[in-house]
């Protein structure tokens, strides 16, 4: 039987299509970015540091989840050559066919900018010496009070570029439901979808090593890598 | 008449040198403040990379804290009038440094305040006295920073 178009309303959501873990991978980003921000604009520098190490937490995780997790979180699985990407993006506005399920060709680069740059964005935090001389990063110690500066400096901008992205992503999202009448957010919260069919789950002893290196790669950052 | 054209040229040649002298003034003082700014910052980090260290050196420490009890006493020099952001120079100072004056010399004492109780706990050589004050230090660069630097890097 040929996949029915999918449409936002009436359509039963039957096929799997994230894994739990990506799942809370993705709304605890979505919950801790913001407070990330918030406290640092409030000066809770103690606070941000924690969030900060959180994130660093769930960003290993993913790294990790994107070569051994579900077959939706996998990199191979969703990171297409220019020449898909392209052949996608031309399809765009017609009503394209259901692909397989998890992100679409264009949608694979947007994950991997955001994830490449929100590394970066904790990488630069780490590093950061502020100017009062009080919250600096745990790996601040290994550098000079320059190079700490520069950290800090660039740690705003790349906020900025953050913030772009995210708002990309938003309206990505918000032009598959209008547009495409294609609801994201509902398999992103539930797990299920209607499109396409395949998805493979990982082995359960693969969600405890992911966990494993999420809470020591937090712990050995919020410990200045210092044992 | 003699007076006049000696002392026209005279005149205008000195506001000739004195015009891009000024220019150069004003950015050489923001460069300086920043330059001092930046000695306080370096001596802030390494007291806290003391404090931090499972065996913190004592004569390190009063290094930092001997730095910024002289150089705190000073800050309110580092800011003359005109090297605001009026002047077109690159600095994060607000505009209030210099219209709120009394305020900003009530956070530059209490900084200083706050820096001689560091010192004199260094010279004690309690390094627990010193760990106790370093946190009221760097609450008074806060404090000034909040008021009157603007965030934006
Ligand atoms: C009384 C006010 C005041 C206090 C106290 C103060 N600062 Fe500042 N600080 C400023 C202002 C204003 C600026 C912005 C200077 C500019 O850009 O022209 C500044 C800038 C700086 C900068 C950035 C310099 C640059 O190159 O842009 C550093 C670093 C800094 N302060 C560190 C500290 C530290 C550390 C302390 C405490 C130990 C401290 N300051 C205490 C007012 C203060
Ligand atoms: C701080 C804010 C956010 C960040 C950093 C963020 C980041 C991400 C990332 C990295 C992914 C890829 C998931 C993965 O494979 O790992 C993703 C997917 C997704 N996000 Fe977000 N997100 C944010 C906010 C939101 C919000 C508010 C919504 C809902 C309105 C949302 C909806 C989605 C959806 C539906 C997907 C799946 C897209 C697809 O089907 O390909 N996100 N997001
Ligand atoms: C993705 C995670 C993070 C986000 C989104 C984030 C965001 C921000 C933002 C918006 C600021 C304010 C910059 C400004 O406007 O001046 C900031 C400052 C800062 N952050 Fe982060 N941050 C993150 C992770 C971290 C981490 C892991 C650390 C280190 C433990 C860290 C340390 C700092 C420090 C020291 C400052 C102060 C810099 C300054 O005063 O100039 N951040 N961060």
């Amino acid at each position: 039987m040929a996949p029915a178009p999918r449409r936002l309303t009436g359509e039963t959501a039957t096929v799997r299509v994230w894994d739990g873990p990506i799942r809370i991978f993705h709304w605890s980003l979505a919950v801790l970015l913001p407070l990330a921000w918030w406290t640092a604009q409030q000066g809770q520098m103690g606070w941000h540091r924690l969030i900060g190490y959180a994130i660093a937490g769930l960003l290993a995780f993913r790294l990790w989840w994107g070569v051994a997790g579900g077959s939706t979180a996998r990199f191979a699985g969703f990171v297409k050559g220019p020449r898909t990407v392209a052949r996608y993006a031309a399809s765009l506005f017609r009503g394209s066919e259901p692909g397989p399920p998890g992100h679409n060709p264009m949608g694979g680069w947007s994950v991997l900018a955001l994830l490449t740059l929100l590394i970066a964005e904790v990488g630069l935090g780490l590093f950061s010496v502020d100017v009062d001389g009080e919250a600096s990063g745990p790996l601040a110690d290994r550098v000079s009070f320059d190079a700490g500066r520069f950290a800090a400096h660039w740690h705003h901008l790349l906020f900025n570029g953050l913030l772009a992205l995210i708002g990309l992503h938003l309206c990505a999202i918000a032009f598959y439901a209008a547009v495409k009448r294609d609801n994201l957010i509902g398999p992103m919260l539930t797990g299920v979808g209607a499109r396409g069919e395949g998805f493979r789950p990982a082995a359960r002893w693969r969600l405890w090593a992911g966990l494993a290196l999420a809470g020591g790669v937090a712990l050995a950052l919020a410990k200045g890598l210092k044992f | 008449m003699k007076r006049f054209w000696v002392a026209g040229p005279l005149c205008l040649a000195l506001i000739g040198a004195a015009y891009p002298g000024a220019a150069q003034d004003v950015a050489a003082t923001v460069q300086a403040r920043h330059a001092h700014f930046k000695q306080i910052g370096v001596a802030m980090k390494g007291l806290s990379e003391q404090m931090k260290s499972p065996a913190p050196s004592l004569a390190d420490v009063r290094g930092y804290a001997q730095r910024l009890d002289e150089l705190a006493p000073q800050l309110p020099s580092w800011f003359p009038k005109g090297s605001g952001p009026e002047s077109g120079q690159k600095t994060h100072s607000k505009a209030d440094v210099w219209q709120k004056p009394d305020e900003f010399a009530k956070d530059a004492a209490a900084f200083a305040a706050q820096t001689h109780k560091l010192n004199v706990a260094a010279l004690s050589g309690n390094l627990a006295a010193v760990a106790a004050q370093a946190p009221a230090v760097s609450a008074a660069c806060k404090t000034c920073h909040q008021a009157f630097r603007e965030r934006e890097d």
